[in-house]
């Protein structure tokens, strides 16, 4: 049977732009993938770039970056937390564009990046950043590891970013990597997702995930979700139809560790 | 460059202290507490290797490169990453790339060498990386007594470090909250005077491990006594936050984040 194959950087909606620095994690002797996505908002006056993958993707970032950019500047690094997969690039990323901004919780960075002090703005759930004709909302992250995650809105197409949440492994031999959720051969299951949040979500193997289902419901009632964008899974297009996998994910791992 | 605040925290065991303000641009200090948090790179003297635990602070990095070149008397440097958070590892492209002779070490489950940008691809190659496992020992990079331990909280991957020589417990981001009043104040503490109350401990303990409130509380506290049955640590050594020296002080400090977490203990 011939199924799709696609690669990164693919466009996801009008001037968004999906692009991941996978990691490899082989299980089992197969080569599977844990997506790194960053993905890129293109305003008509400014660009934001949300989470900037890890350093071992720095090669293929930078240049899909700058295919993408086309000339245009990167205006604000927007990193969701600051865990190495998910800020990796910065440094180069603020060597490479002089004059652009990190956003976001950047409490510590100036710890990080000392020389790159004036470059911080501290931004709160709730703010927003302009970009001309788009604005990227930051969010409360209501499922994360380091507590200093945000997640980041954007109304035009109602997507939604959620670093660590939503979490699945693909088949990077199969051309998986730049594969809708809804594209896949069979949608993300439990035992993908499961594996995934096992691995990013320590804590739940403390915490009953219906807590965390209660959590997600109610920011449903808030944001008009129509496009789900994990850092380490593929973009959801059909939050109604596939966003259960993470339930059933956060309910098998929880399961397994209770054996 | 910063001067270190240097002090003897057990036997062969030195901490390298620089403070930074804890004023609100700290993401694991509570909004509202205010002071100095002493950022802390650990030494462990080895008859050829020194054990450098994390890589400390960027801002602090030429103060740590001056000190490592005039600590390490010739032996074989020996990083031990307990965490990936930039804190532990964004100093190490630099140390790997200005040090001769150093090797790395890790409990984390990924390359670290995938994470930050090393100046020179070779040093992939030519540095020797190890990967060790939970309630294993560092005998392979040189330190047998030196026990690897999975913290009973965590919420990324992190390994604390136990040292049977010396008996300092090497703690990462967990007993990090004693701040210093001012800035002149010792990195290191001998006594239990103005330790932190316990409702200051549990509302930092709550800031950084924020799903605690929500958990199962019953195997957690197993995981904590079962850590601490077979453990009487005489130093409490993190990665910030002031260090603990002296067998009572840290009972008392164990004993209080234990009260601050669970309540008081079944003991």
């Amino acid at each position: 049977m011939n199924h799709r194959r696609q690669a990164l950087p693919r466009q996801i909606a009008p001037g968004i732009v999906w692009m991941s620095t996978c990691l490899e994690v082989p299980i089992d002797g197969r080569p599977m993938h844990s997506h790194n996505n960053c993905y890129l908002f293109m305003g008509a006056e400014r660009t934001l770039l949300l989470d900037n993958g890890h350093a071992a993707g720095w090669k293929t970032l930078r240049g899909e970056l700058e295919t993408v950019l086309d000339g245009r500047p990167l205006d604000y690094l927007f990193p969701t937390h600051p865990e190495t997969p998910h800020m990796g690039n910065t440094g180069p990323l603020l060597d490479l564009f002089p004059q652009a901004l990190i956003v976001g919780d950047v409490r510590n960075y100036h710890l990080y990046f000392p020389h790159a002090e004036a470059r911080l703005r501290q931004l709160s759930p709730g703010d927003a950043i302009d970009l001309g004709g788009m604005h990227v909302e930051t969010v409360e992250a209501v499922v994360h590891d380091l507590p200093n995650t945000l997640w980041a809105y954007e109304r035009g197409s109602g997507l939604l970013c959620v670093s660590d949440a939503f979490p699945y492994i693909h088949e990077h031999d199969a051309g998986q990597c730049g594969l809708l959720a809804e594209e896949l051969p069979a949608p993300p299951d439990a035992a993908s997702a499961g594996w995934a949040i096992s691995r990013a979500l320590n804590w739940i193997r403390y915490v009953d995930p219906a807590l965390v289902i209660a959590d997600l419901d109610r920011l449903w009632q808030d944001y008009p979700v129509r496009m789900i964008g994990p850092s380490h899974g593929g973009v959801i297009t059909d939050p109604v139809a596939l966003s259960g996998f993470f339930a059933a994910g956060l309910r098998q791992a929880w399961n397994h560790a209770h054996g | 460059m910063p001067m270190a605040d240097v002090g003897d925290t057990a036997f062969r065991v030195t901490a390298l202290s620089w403070s930074v303000p804890a004023d609100g641009r700290l993401s694991w200090v509570p909004p509202g507490r205010i002071g100095h948090d002493p950022q802390n790179l650990h030494l462990v003297e080895g008859e050829d290797r020194l054990l450098v635990i994390d890589t400390g602070l960027a801002v602090h990095l030429d103060a740590i490169l001056a000190e490592l070149g005039d600590r390490r008397a010739g032996r074989r440097i020996v990083i031990y990453l307990t965490r990936i958070e930039p804190e532990c590892m964004l100093n190490l492209p630099a140390l790997l790339d200005r040090l001769p002779d150093v090797e790395v070490a890790t409990a984390v489950p990924l390359s670290p060498f995938d994470l930050v940008h090393l100046p020179h691809p070779d040093l992939a190659r030519r540095v020797k990386v190890s990967h060790l496992a939970f309630g294993g020992t560092l005998e392979a990079v040189g330190f047998p007594l030196m026990r690897i331990l999975r913290p009973p909280i965590n919420t990324l991957s992190t390994s604390w470090l136990s040292d049977a020589r010396s008996g300092a417990l090497f703690t990462s981001d967990f007993f990090a909250l004693d701040l210093a009043g001012h800035e002149g104040t010792p990195a290191i503490r001998c006594t239990a005077e103005d330790l932190p109350p316990r409702d200051v401990l549990r509302a930092g303990i709550l800031h950084k491990f924020d799903w605690l409130p929500r958990a199962r509380q019953e195997p957690i506290a197993a995981a904590w006594d079962a850590t601490f049955r077979d453990l009487a640590p005489i130093a409490l050594c993190p990665t910030h936050g002031r260090i603990a020296v002296g067998a009572d002080v840290v009972a008392r400090i164990v004993s209080d984040y234990r009260a601050a977490i669970f309540g008081a203990s079944p003991n």
